[in-house]
């Protein structure tokens, strides 16, 4: 990444954790990722925004939620995906089998890596991690049914430990932000 | 189209070359294994299943389902290697995965 471009702004400012050393997140993060000082001090600034996302929602919101995709329509389905089977997912996008029971069809659960790309953003801004506006995704593959007949999943977010399912745009543990931002 | 002949069903296994600074934990080594449906084996897989990798591995396991009902090898032998979705850490991103896909008969 050219250096000098780090402060580029397209449509609005990204590095304003600039001055900003992550001082809480430099040693377990270094050590499990096998960061040495200098790559840990040239993470770009949109990195650095992914990694604040623990300031907002909490430290180990990682591990806190869970993502599911849940089938709601399997008609032409070839592969054995079957409405009301789940494929469950950390933080991190990884797939939990041991708490899976979809047939992991892989041209129905790679679009859902979308959802991951949301959720960092997301979670940087104090919001729930899940987007309330792109939660439906479906299989890649058209057929010869013009696309009207797919397997389809329907994304949310639940709590890791209780299963209950987490609506709200903002979380509880940050509803003070979201009253900050309305006043 | 031809569909292959149980003795001659193949999986498509996505080993990795090499891995730097991953999120997930993936090792070299570590594999994740298909079946030529385009379906996971969680069970017969060894790395973490992120799908920043799986996801960038699904437009080849339809390669290899149309070779194969073409009576072709399973995978072209073009550049076997495929990368994940983060872009690393020199590129705005973290960690980076590569992984060489093979295939092989059913176990």
């Amino acid at each position: 990444m050219n250096k000098n471009n780090s402060e580029t702004t397209y449509h609005f400012k990204t590095d304003y954790l600039k001055d900003d050393e992550l001082p809480e997140l430099r040693e377990p993060l270094s050590k499990a990722l096998d960061l040495k000082e200098d790559d840990f001090n040239r993470l770009s600034p949109e990195v650095k925004n992914l990694l604040s996302g623990r300031r907002r929602i909490g430290v180990n919101w990682l591990d806190d939620y869970e993502v599911v995709a849940e089938v709601i329509s399997d008609k032409g389905c070839a592969c054995g995906v079957k409405i009301g089977q789940k494929a469950v997912f950390d933080m991190r996008h990884r797939l939990k089998p041991e708490h899976s029971d979809i047939v992991c069809c892989m041209h129905l659960l790679s679009p859902v890596l979308a959802v991951f790309y949301m959720s960092f953003d997301r979670a940087s801004e104090g919001l729930n991690p899940v987007t309330r506006i792109w939660t439906h995704y479906e299989c890649l593959q058209t057929n010869d049914a013009l696309a009207r007949n797919k397997a389809r999943v329907r994304v949310f977010l639940r709590d890791a430990k209780t299963h209950e399912i987490i609506t709200k745009a903002v979380l509880d543990k940050n509803e003070h932000l979201f009253d900050e931002k309305t006043q | 189209m031809k569909k292959p002949s149980e003795e001659n069903r193949v999986e498509i296994v996505a080993t990795v070359e090499h891995a730097r600074h991953c999120a997930n934990f993936i090792k070299k080594n570590e594999s994740f294994v298909f079946d030529i449906d385009g379906k996971l084996l969680p069970e017969k897989s060894s790395a973490n299943l992120c799908l920043g990798m799986l996801a960038r591995i699904q437009p080849a396991l339809m390669i290899a389902k149309e070779r194969v009902q073409e009576g072709l090898d399973p995978l072209p032998v073009t550049v076997p290697y495929l990368d994940c979705f983060d872009t690393g850490i020199d590129f705005g991103g973290m960690g980076k995965v590569t992984v060489k896909l093979h295939s092989r008969k059913v176990r």
